[in-house]
């Protein structure tokens, strides 16, 4: 058979673009890091910010700690949850996708979400675009969704609210007719389908009520596993009457019954797999079909379930597993065609092909443990463990492991509060280190007494919310994270104005010490957890959406985003590496044309835009980090401790002037019709310059080490110790970066070396790190940053930056061996420490009267472009004043 | 229909395959030795083992620039093909024994034919379909210095000790983990349990040797750039961190972290960027089944140039590979002496 002739697809890639906010997949086997990494890539490319995954519970279980270790990140951002079932597996595999806009997209078939499933093995699949609830195929659609709506009752906490979002932003689907069991759903003009699942009715029992009255000429059968007896095998051959089966074997994979113990239907007859297909055919047969020919009609069933009596049950004997396929009809032979199966290849004697058949039983036993763990959502310092209530706690304890398996810490859950109404136990905990997931065991030797269950985080899946304003937000994210777009676009979503703004304030914003006691009161400050949240909603409806929708500032988000690009970054620049080396070994001897391929490469990588359009994107990077800098002198003004939020928009703030500083773009110029590449943030080396880079460097980290002289938070316990901690060193290195890119490009304008300095010393005066003056942390945070910087030649970038910060913690250490006091008169333009002002120096010196009075200037105080300076506008004299010369 | 739109379905049909590649750097630790003799050895390249070429390109180019002059690229690689093979015949006729030449085993193949007339079009000229009939074999030097098993300590012998305990032991016997890699290859073919022991062995042996610098080397190899992720850096602290393991336990959290579950994110991050699925075995439906396999490689093509150049300039010997008398003023005086 000619394999072209096939019809053959990525299913996930069928879904169309910009259509969908959520989706729910279901699983029997489950791929962390191929989901990571190829399925999110899809989903991201379909907008889907929703995500759900319902995972055979077993299966989960046996995963958690064996092959998750790099799949942290993949449970971020999606709520994975394990389903349990009685007796047997949680097997189905369908998709569902739903958009605000009545659209819909249904995937089902034979494929796990495993890099087998979605391009390795042999899978049978259907797929369904819904145009609106009046699609004729809705009802199937809507019957998927009741399906899997039922698994609801089975979760907890924040999984099961993903699955309530649902619901409520794609309110079309409970529109759509509801349809009866056993109701042919017209898909089109010559073909009717039906869903079958295991419910009071198992899928064989479904089918031979379709099949009831027809005439059966013809069976044909692809399934990977049979019951130990062949039952509902067995069955079918009964079923069929007179015609034959034809059964589609692939040698030495399929787990067919012990010949032994079973007696061949006469009407059975065998085929080999490989002589059906000839080509490419030797991946493995993981596909399910029964294929029923009558005399004017044929029937197709394909989807989850094997021809066994645990799948789909036969004549005596319920199914015991969750399964959903699907039964096309149509009045033509057209089904079978595409799956070019006409030809069914020689039939094969029994021994032949049954010899050396190794049965495979994929199945992890159900563990036995006495307790359920539902789920386990994890607020800041806070576990929320969804389970029933145990009558007898004491001693109890549950682990929290990393995706290692690495011990992180125990929580006594004798001591956690049981919520009746949320159908939790509410524990504080304090560790260190990512936790993936956690089990149950009944003292600190003893052995384990539940599932294992994944930790979500509660606080970043409440931002996957479908809400359109988070999802703009998500999707430009999305977008930055994939390549297709750069951080300009981001600049929509951060508005620093916001946070001196407390009418537009969100959860996490800045509050100053006064405001914080105030909304105290009224209890509408508070920062709830989802499900008190919930509660609360009548009393604090005129919070309104935002707080609803999302958890936490946007900022913190893009501070989230930030930082995975830099992770990638430097993941880029290995496999560059790696792929030019790799290059050069497969073609020793093909050396033309490499210079000019390269240089043409480096042109192609940079991004074309009009002149207008590159007018208009500097204007907004410059109106941007201007309304940054207003921003800041309206909290220097207000005195305020800076809050988490501070931090963190300090950090993305310091991480866009890093990433825009010299970015190349191709401009067209008109004059000489030609491109030229210009940089959307450059520098000529002057402070006071409008656009320039120095000029925002200098006032930016000027403001910010002002503000962090002021009274600053830890956080509230532990767990917000460290995140704050994080904030302020990615804050800190993003500044010293940024500073040392100014500092390694010599420049003779006005005083850079002393304002480098002043900036230097004060933030690292001021930024209440105790690790900072390790050379091994410089060198490590500088190495990653090195990798966003606009420089040809980052390894020379990086040894300069690391000098330029060796120096200068230097100078810092020196200061700080450095005593005494020294009142009096001194000549302007030395460089002196105050404890009013911090490192400066003299700007201008003047006497009045009798008194000689000095002037102090250093960036973060306004800049006065005609004195060339950064003076502070108080006159202090020179004999009064402590000051310490440097 | 490559998306389903307005309504559209399609059923039933089969899912379709990614195409598995031979993909190289399995374990993603390649990027560390590129990143490391990028910055050892740079400006080398395993393109030109010669340094005589730098010389013969720059020649040949004012050659062409003399007397030929055609503002053609396809001309210009016409002529510095057919001059490569052009030297290649010369080096193969005149030295037999230099390797590293560019088109040698062609031209080795075929000097026979040739014995009267050479057509240099005939072996340098791109066929019309864009293939080469000019390819140089990888040839990589590498020494085979195969010492003695250190038997005296085994797998089953250390069966209750932890790891440290382990490596301790095999430090005293002054077991050389760099003499059996090329052992290790071979032995595993036919007894693997014997091959595990050694390459154990090799690993127990580098983390004592290599404890006490490991944060000396960490922040060196991040200043100069060649830290990666998933480096051999990281592995010896992995090392440290699981040292008081029993090996048993230490060898299956090995295999589990630093084979499967690296190789199942390096595969899935390639077929993630660059649409390639390099799995070397799947895991799926609680089994590990083989794709290929894949046997240890020397990842530092540099090095064979580095030796063949410092042989052409005369800084070491050819045969020995030990350092000559303007070797070693080299080295006593410095790279200016």
């Amino acid at each position: 058979m000619d394999k072209s002739k096939r019809i053959e697809d990525h299913v996930l890639s069928l879904l169309p673009s910009s259509q969908f906010h959520s989706c729910v997949l279901t699983t029997f086997s489950f791929d962390f890091n191929f989901f990571y990494h190829d399925v999110r890539s899809q989903l991201n490319r379909a907008d889907i910010i929703n995500t759900n995954v319902l995972v055979d519970d077993a299966m989960l279980h046996h995963y958690l700690g064996s092959v998750t270790g790099y799949a942290h990140d993949s449970v971020r951002r999606f709520a994975i949850t394990g389903i349990p079932s009685n007796g047997g597996v949680f097997h189905p595999k369908i998709g569902l996708f739903f958009g605000d806009k009545e659209k819909g997209f249904m995937i089902i078939g034979s494929g796990n979400l495993t890099a087998c499933g979605h391009g390795r093995n042999q899978e049978l699949w259907g797929a369904f675009h819904i145009d609106g609830y009046e699609d004729t195929k809705a009802p199937l659609f809507k019957s998927a969704w009741e399906y899997l709506r039922g698994f609801k009752n089975q979760m907890s906490g924040i999984s099961k609210h993903k699955i309530e979002w649902i619901e409520q932003h794609a309110g079309w689907v409970s529109k759509i007719p509801d349809t009866s069991a056993a109701q042919w759903i017209p898909i089109d003009n010559e073909t009717e389908a039906q869903l079958l699942i295991n419910s009071s009715v198992g899928i064989w029992e479904s089918l031979t009520t379709a099949l009831e009255g027809e005439s059966i000429t013809e069976a044909t059968v692809i399934s990977p596993f049979f019951d130990a007896r062949g039952t509902t095998l067995s069955d079918l051959c009964t079923l069929v009457g007179d015609a034959e089966v034809h059964l589609i074997v692939q040698k030495d994979t399929c787990a067919f019954p012990d010949l032994k113990s079973i007696s061949i239907p006469p009407n059975l007859v065998f085929h080999d797999w490989a002589t059906v297909f000839t080509e490419g055919m030797e991946r493995y047969v993981h596909a399910k079909l029964l294929h029923i020919k009558t005399q004017n009609k044929e029937y197709c069933l394909i989807g989850s379930s094997n021809l066994t009596s645990a799948g789909m049950g036969s004549d005596d004997k319920s199914p015991v597993n969750e399964e959903a396929s699907i039964l096309l009809r149509s009045r033509k032979d057209i089904l079978k065609s595409h799956l070019s199966i006409k030809d069914r290849g020689r039939v094969i004697l029994l021994p032949e092909l049954f010899s050396e058949v190794k049965p495979i039983d994929g199945r992890f036993s159900q563990t036995k443990t006495t307790l359920r763990v539902r789920s386990i959502d994890r607020y800041s310092s806070t576990l929320h463990i969804y389970m029933d209530m145990i009558p007898e706690a004491t001693g109890l304890i549950l682990r929290l492991f990393d995706g290692w398996e690495e011990n992180l810490g125990d929580v006594p859950i004798g001591e956690a509060e049981y919520s009746k109404q949320f159908g939790c136990y509410k524990a504080s905990f304090t560790v260190d280190g990512d936790i993936f997931f956690a089990q149950l065991f009944n003292s600190d030797e003893g052995d384990p007494v539940s599932n294992k269950a994944i930790v979500h985080d509660a606080k970043a899946l409440l931002n996957t919310n479908p809400d359109p304003e988070n999802k703009k937000l998500e999707k430009a994210i999305a977008q930055i994270e994939t390549g297709q777009t750069d951080l300009l676009s981001l600049l929509r979503y951060i508005n620093p104005e916001d946070i001196v703004d407390a009418k537009k304030k969100q959860v996490g914003g800045y509050r100053s010490n006064d405001e914080k006691e105030e909304k105290s009161d009224d209890g509408s400050g508070m920062v709830l957890d989802y499900d008190a949240f919930t509660q609360q909603q009548d009393k604090s409806a005129d919070i309104g959406l935002g707080l609803y929708s999302r958890e936490g500032h946007s900022i913190d988000r893009i501070l989230e985003l930030v930082k995975l690009l830099l992770k990638k970054a430097a993941e880029q620049a290995a496999d560059d590496q790696s792929e030019d080396e790799e290059a050069e070994k497969d073609n020793v001897e093909d050396t033309e044309g490499r210079e000019d391929e390269e240089v043409e490469a480096n042109i192609k990588d940079i991004p074309a835009q009009k002149p207008s359009a590159f007018k208009s994107n500097q204007q907004k990077l410059c109106k941007f980090f201007n309304k940054y800098i207003k921003t800041q002198a309206a909290l220097i003004k207000k005195k305020v401790v800076p809050s988490k939020l501070d931090h963190s928009l300090f950090a993305v703030v310091l991480h866009l002037l890093i990433d825009f500083y010299k970015k190349p773009v191709l401009v067209l110029n008109r004059e000489i019709e030609k491109m030229r590449k210009e940089h959307l943030l450059g520098s000529e080396g002057d402070f006071f310059g409008k656009k320039d880079y120095r000029r925002f460097l200098a006032e930016i980290i000027g403001q910010h080490s002002i503000i962090l002289t002021n009274v600053q938070e830890d956080g509230i316990n532990q767990y917000e110790c460290n995140i704050l901690k994080n904030i302020k060193e990615s804050a800190y290195w993003n500044a010293i970066c940024a500073i040392a890119l100014a500092a390694i490009e010599p420049e003779d304008k006005k005083k850079p070396r002393t304002w480098i300095w002043e900036m230097f010393m004060n933030l690292r005066d001021n930024c209440g790190l105790n690790d900072c003056a390790v050379k091994a942390n410089a060198v490590k945070h500088l190495s990653t940053l090195v990798n966003i910087v606009n420089m040809d030649d980052k390894d020379t970038c990086l040894v300069k930056m690391v000098d330029f910060w060796e120096e200068h913690e230097r100078l810092y250490q020196q200061f700080q061996q450095t005593s005494g006091v020294q009142k009096g008169i001194h000549e302007v333009g030395v460089h002196v420490y105050s404890k009013a002002l911090g490192f400066c120096h003299i700007s201008a010196s003047t006497i009045s009267g009798s008194k000689h009075k000095i002037e102090l200037a250093r960036p973060g105080y306004p800049p006065d472009t005609e004195a060339e300076e950064f003076p502070r506008r108080t006159k202090y004299i020179a004999e009064m004043i402590d000051l310490t010369v440097l | 229909m490559a998306i389903l739109r307005n309504g559209q379905w399609k059923a039933p049909f089969w899912g379709a395959e990614k195409s598995f590649i031979t993909g190289q750097d399995m374990l993603g630790m390649q990027n560390t030795s590129i990143a490391t003799y990028g910055v050892l050895v740079p400006g080398l390249t395993n393109l030109t083992k010669r340094i005589r070429y730098y010389g013969f390109y720059t020649w040949i180019l004012e050659h062409y620039a003399k007397r030929v002059g055609t503002v053609s690229v396809s001309e210009f690689q016409k002529f510095i093909r057919r001059a490569e093979l052009l030297l290649a015949y010369m080096m193969t006729d005149q030295f037999p024994d230099t390797k590293g030449v560019v088109g040698k085993k062609f031209a080795g193949s075929t000097l026979g034919e040739y014995l009267l007339e050479i057509d240099l079009a005939k072996g340098a000229d791109r066929l019309e379909n864009g293939a080469l009939y000019m390819q140089e074999a990888l040839e990589i030097l590498q020494e085979e210095i195969v010492g003695e098993l250190q038997d005296s300590v085994s797998l089953e012998d250390v069966g209750t000790k932890t790891f440290q305990e382990l490596a301790v032991a095999v430090h005293a016997t002054g077991y050389e983990p760099f003499e059996e890699i090329s052992t290790i290859k071979e032995e595993g073919k036919e007894y693997p349990e014997k091959a595990a022991a050694k390459a154990l062995m090799g690993l127990a042996r580098m983390h004592i040797h290599i404890d006490e610098s490991i944060k000396e080397l960490t922040e060196y190899s991040r200043l100069y750039r060649m830290d990666r992720e998933g480096d051999c850096l990281s592995f010896f602290v992995w090392m440290k961190k699981h040292q008081y393991l029993p090996v048993g336990e230490f060898l299956k959290k090995l295999l589990l972290h630093k084979i499967i579950n690296r190789h199942l994110e390096v595969a899935m991050r390639k077929m993630s960027n660059r649409n390639e699925n390099t799995l070397k075995f799947i895991f799926e439906d609680n089994q590990l089944k083989p794709v290929s396999t894949f046997p240890p490689v020397f990842t530092t093509p540099r090095i064979p140039s580095l030796h063949y150049f410092l042989e052409d300039t005369g800084f070491i010997k050819q045969d020995s590979r030990k350092l000559t008398p303007d070797g070693t003023t080299v080295i006593e005086g410095g790279i200016d002496g």
